[in-house]
């Protein structure tokens, strides 16, 4: 499997794509957007319910955010790839599931996440010991494979681009709305945010580049009382 | 037994006796959805990656739900969750449509 990744070059080679298709919109693209809308509300309302953790519901809210961003008439490869932290979030959301598709998917639509995926958490999850990618099989009664919130979470780039995505989200006001209205809906989500917040300015300060973050605006997100300051 | 849970399939409330067997049938059909995936992850529509994105979350949750239904746990199923399935399994249901009209057009 690892070969068959080896001999592609992910990163801009369309050839198995098949450019021009979507000049014109398609019938079900319309109703993907909108069951990709409800079951991101669907996560954020019963997230805690089905076990998933706030800051994937966040991660989840950033990718879908990002997602509703792509167009019908651009390519998949130049709108999603062009911003880093969309595609990062995107690519975990895919790694969460540890389905067979999820890595190629990622390394041939996104960029710069082939990282994400070099990691043992996830080639447990999706491969077997044989490095073989497990294809569920449809007859079989076992549980469907995911990934552990901690394990994907860990990785130290989903904060800031679970900040650089929600600042990004300024300029967007509509879907700032609606995603800080699930928010609402989900105290662990709300509380990784203000965690990914306060990381990146310690961070900063420790830098001792404090010019390079801005603050988010959050005087429209009802806050609790005893939110870290 | 498929046939029936297919007919019910976001008619009916999920109640406590039916309950793990509606989840078996979305968990049977997110499992068969990844094979319609697989076929067309490849191709550069825009609409792809929407249906990536919300496959990984269907997936996601049901793994997390199973955990939950196994033996004992299930007797402290809540009346919230049997809601909460009956809306995932709407989800999963218009999903499979969806899927399989893009399938239908890009595979």
């Amino acid at each position: 499997m690892t070969d068959d990744y080896a001999n592609r070059s992910w990163l801009g080679d369309n050839s198995t794509a098949s450019p021009g298709s979507s000049a014109t919109k398609s019938s079900w693209q319309e109703r993907a957007r909108e069951g990709l809308n409800k079951t991101v509300e669907f996560l954020a309302e019963h997230g805690v319910a089905v076990g998933i953790a706030g800051g994937s519901v966040l991660m989840a809210m950033g990718a879908t955010a990002t997602a509703m961003t792509v167009t019908a008439d651009t390519m998949i490869e130049a709108s999603i790839a062009r911003e880093a932290a969309a595609s990062l979030l995107t690519a975990g959301v895919l790694k969460l599931a540890a389905f067979s598709g999820a890595e190629y998917a990622a390394k041939l639509h996104l960029k710069g996440v082939e990282y994400l995926f070099d990691d043992e958490a996830y080639r447990e999850a999706a491969y077997g010991t044989d490095g073989e990618p497990i294809y569920d099989d449809p007859r079989s009664s076992n549980p469907i494979r995911s990934m552990s919130d901690e394990a994907v979470l860990a990785e130290p780039v989903f904060q800031s681009a679970i900040r650089s995505i929600f600042k990004d989200l300024e300029h967007d006001p509509e879907t700032r709305h609606q995603i800080y209205a699930m928010i609402q809906n989900n105290p662990g989500a709300r509380e990784a945010l203000m965690n990914a917040q306060q990381q990146i300015d310690q961070q900063a300060t420790n830098d001792q580049k404090p010019g390079l973050v801005d603050d988010i605006d959050y005087s429209d997100l009802d806050l609790p009382d005893d939110s870290p300051s | 037994m498929n046939q029936l849970a297919q007919k019910d399939m976001g008619n009916q409330s999920v109640t406590l006796i039916d309950a793990e067997e509606r989840f078996h049938a979305m968990e049977s059909k997110i499992r068969k959805m990844e094979v319609l995936l697989t076929d067309i992850q490849s191709h550069s529509h825009p609409g792809v990656m929407d249906l990536m994105l919300q496959y990984s979350m269907l997936r996601t949750a049901l793994s997390r739900i199973g955990s939950r239904l196994k033996g004992d746990a299930i007797a402290k199923i809540h009346i919230r969750d049997l809601k909460m399935l009956g809306k995932l399994e709407i989800l999963v249901f218009e999903f499979e449509g969806t899927l399989s009209d893009a399938h239908a057009e890009l595979a």
